[in-house]
């Protein structure tokens, strides 16, 4: 049994290599993004940084390599194991958002445990509706996300993010489509939140001033990163 | 919130995907009941001039044409049947009864009139008692007649009132609604066989063609099981030869079919047909509604939904729509059968089965009788276009869930 410290990285990739056609977009990158702390990754527009993501959450295939989770590597899994991993250690927050326009902010944020029992259905509840007020969305759980702004919409999707307590959150230019001031409270709630139940954060960012506030920066050149 | 909620708030959210999808089953489901049971009433309502005389089988031998025009005669479809005919057909395999008639036109000097003398039982007297309006009813020894309603208000007669036949006033005892029935064999008059019998034994223009004795007959209603009927119907046919005049079910099946469009063999192949083309489209509407979701079931699974439950979830919707639409088709489909009122078919019966003497002007009848039957949808119509419908869109999911999709991390990155 393997034996989790506080040192070992929470995420690690190990020489992965990821093309689309002939473009080849992630170049043997290998990469440890330290546990409970926040990183950044930056990086020109067509980098890689989001391909980089898409990797490490499971959601796309990388061509070689592999991507350790605490330790698993999440390609061994099937499509359970997989399902279970996202549903128990990962939050993932949209640059667009992707609310489920059907449902209210409240029946969104509940979206990720409809099939978790570790805690109750009223449990899961309470949670929710603390996490809408902690991002200030408590008096609009009822609305769908067609009545609400992008910073809003945001803002239920960090909620939504963190109804499982994960132990890694990946975003990917969460603030991208907001304007400035609504940009700078939602990133203040993404790494207050995360700081606080101590959850490892892995933003893509091409906003230098969030950059300057990372524990840790990543830069992706020619598919690779420097530290 | 659980996945029934979730649902629920999907269909109601979408509602005119919802309303698409729901209606393409049901107008499939719709379509292939009416067409069926269109195709089956059809059939049934063809066979229902020979359920109306009471038996299943009219048969009859075809001899001369009487010598003189002239008292009472047998029409020439009505020659005498010899006993051990009538006893050989009897023991046919599948001969549930066999009622024996005497059917003979009075001509001249007295006024035309159709007789028919027949055997008691279901097929019989009994047949002809159920359908008086009013009046008596008869027995096998009653000495008494029945009129039919339409030469009773032709002539003016009334129960109670007497009828000349050859040199004999008949007592008559009650009026026949036979029109309503749709009788097959229908004549003016009607008595038990015996007299008719009698009225033969001494007729000298039945004498002068055919041995007619006190027992014999010259036209059999049978009665058969419905599985042997085609069986019994050949049987008579080889036993009478090829003077024989059978009508069955069957014969107006053969000569109808061939005028009118829907026979049930074609009814099954259109609502096969419109069964493919609406599975086609239910499959094509469910797979771009599917496909419209790509994103939502991406998103499903970043948040660890297992691929299973993500499929189900988008399954359950579509069956839940199609169980609606199968559901609204059915009763669509009863609610249009109790107002159309019905399938109305006009058949023309054969001369040899409602032989009035053409060649008297004021005997001609029309011989078109009008068949109305309810649209009948069954039972089991019903369980199978409904669950064939809940199934076209069970399937219909699962081949669109199943269908490779784009890289879940692509779909949600899009703007
Ligand atoms: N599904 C795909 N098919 C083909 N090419 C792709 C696909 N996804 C990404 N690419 C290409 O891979 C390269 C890296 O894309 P990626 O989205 O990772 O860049 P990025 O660093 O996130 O850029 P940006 O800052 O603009 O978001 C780009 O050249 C892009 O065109
Ligand atoms: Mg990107």
């Amino acid at each position: 049994m393997k034996v989790k410290t506080m040192t070992e990285p929470a995420i690690q990739t190990e020489n992965l290599v990821k093309s689309y056609g002939s473009v080849e977009v992630i170049r043997n990158l290998s990469l440890d993004v330290p546990r409970a702390q926040f990183s950044a990754i930056v990086g020109k527009s067509g980098s890689g940084k989001s391909t980089l993501l898409g990797l490490i959450s499971g959601l796309e295939t990388p061509d070689a390599g592999r991507v350790l989770l605490n330790g698993t590597d999440i390609f061994a899994l099937d499509d359970k194991g997989m399902a279970e991993t996202r549903r128990r250690q990962i939050g993932i927050v949209f640059q667009s958002f992707n609310l489920v326009p059907a449902l209210s902010a409240l029946e969104n944020v509940l979206l990720p445990v409809v099939f978790d029992d570790r805690l109750s259905k009223a449990e899961y509840e309470v949670r929710a509706h603390d996490l809408l007020s902690r991002v200030g969305m408590e008096a609009r759980a009822s609305h769908r996300p067609g009545a609400l702004s992008g910073g809003e919409q945001q803002r239920v999707a960090i909620a939504r993010a963190l109804i499982n307590q994960p132990a890694i959150l990946l975003a990917d230019e969460p603030t991208g489509n907001l304007d400035e001031t609504t940009a700078a409270g939602v990133f203040d709630l993404l790494t207050g939140l995360t700081r606080d139940i101590g959850t490892t954060l892995l933003m893509v960012t091409h906003d230098m001033d969030i950059a300057a506030k990372a524990d840790r920066v990543f830069e992706m050149k020619n598919g690779k990163v420097e530290q | 919130m659980n996945r029934l909620q979730y649902l629920t708030h999907e269909l109601l959210f979408r509602r005119g995907r919802s309303l698409a999808t729901l209606l393409s089953i049901g107008v499939s489901v719709l379509a292939a009941v009416l067409l069926i049971s269109v195709a089956t009433t059809y059939s049934k309502a063809v066979q229902a001039p020979m359920k109306s005389v009471g038996a299943d089988i009219v048969a009859q031998l075809s001899g001369d044409i009487p010598k003189a025009l002239k008292g009472l005669v047998f029409p020439h479809p009505n020659a005498l049947l010899p006993a051990d005919e009538v006893a050989r057909i009897k023991a046919l395999p599948g001969v549930v009864s066999v009622t024996r008639g005497v059917y003979m036109w009075e001509l001249p000097p007295n006024p035309y009139k159709s007789i028919l003398g027949i055997e008691d039982g279901p097929a019989g007297l009994g047949n002809l008692n159920a359908n008086i309006t009013v009046g008596e009813a008869i027995t096998p020894d009653s000495n008494a007649i029945l009129i039919d309603s339409d030469y009773a208000a032709k002539n003016g007669l009334k129960p109670g009132d007497r009828l000349l036949i050859g040199t004999r006033k008949f007592p008559v005892a009650g009026i026949v609604d036979a029109a309503t029935g749709g009788k097959v064999v229908r004549a003016d008059v009607y008595m038990p066989i015996r007299l008719a019998q009698n009225l033969a034994l001494h007729a000298p223009h039945v004498q002068d063609l055919y041995p007619f004795g006190p027992d014999d007959a010259n036209e059999l209603l049978i009665k058969v099981d419905s599985r042997d009927l085609r069986a019994v119907v050949e049987g008579i046919g080889a036993i009478l030869g090829k003077n024989a005049v059978i009508s069955s079910g069957l014969s107006f099946q053969d000569t109808l079919n061939s005028v009118l469009f829907l026979s049930r063999r074609l009814g099954l192949i259109l609502a096969l047909v419109v069964g493919l083309f609406s599975t086609a489209f239910v499959l094509r509407a469910t797979a771009s509604a599917v496909n419209e979701r790509q994103r939502e079931m991406a998103l499903l699974q970043a948040i660890g939904w297992t691929r299973r439950q993500i499929a189900w979830q988008v399954i359950l919707e579509n069956t839940v729509l199609a169980v609606l639409g199968s559901l609204g088709g059915i009763v669509l489909a009863l609610i249009i059968a109790r107002l159309s009122g019905g399938i109305q078919i006009t058949i023309n019966l054969p001369w040899d089965l409602s032989s009035t003497p053409h060649f008297l002007p004021e005997a001609t009848r029309d011989r078109s009788q009008i068949v109305t039957m309810p649209l009948d949808i069954s039972p089991g119509l019903i369980a199978i276009a409904g669950l064939g419908g809940i199934a076209v869109g069970f399937l219909a999911a699962s081949i669109a869930t199943a269908l490779k999709r784009a890289q879940p991390w692509t779909l949600l990155g899009a703007e």
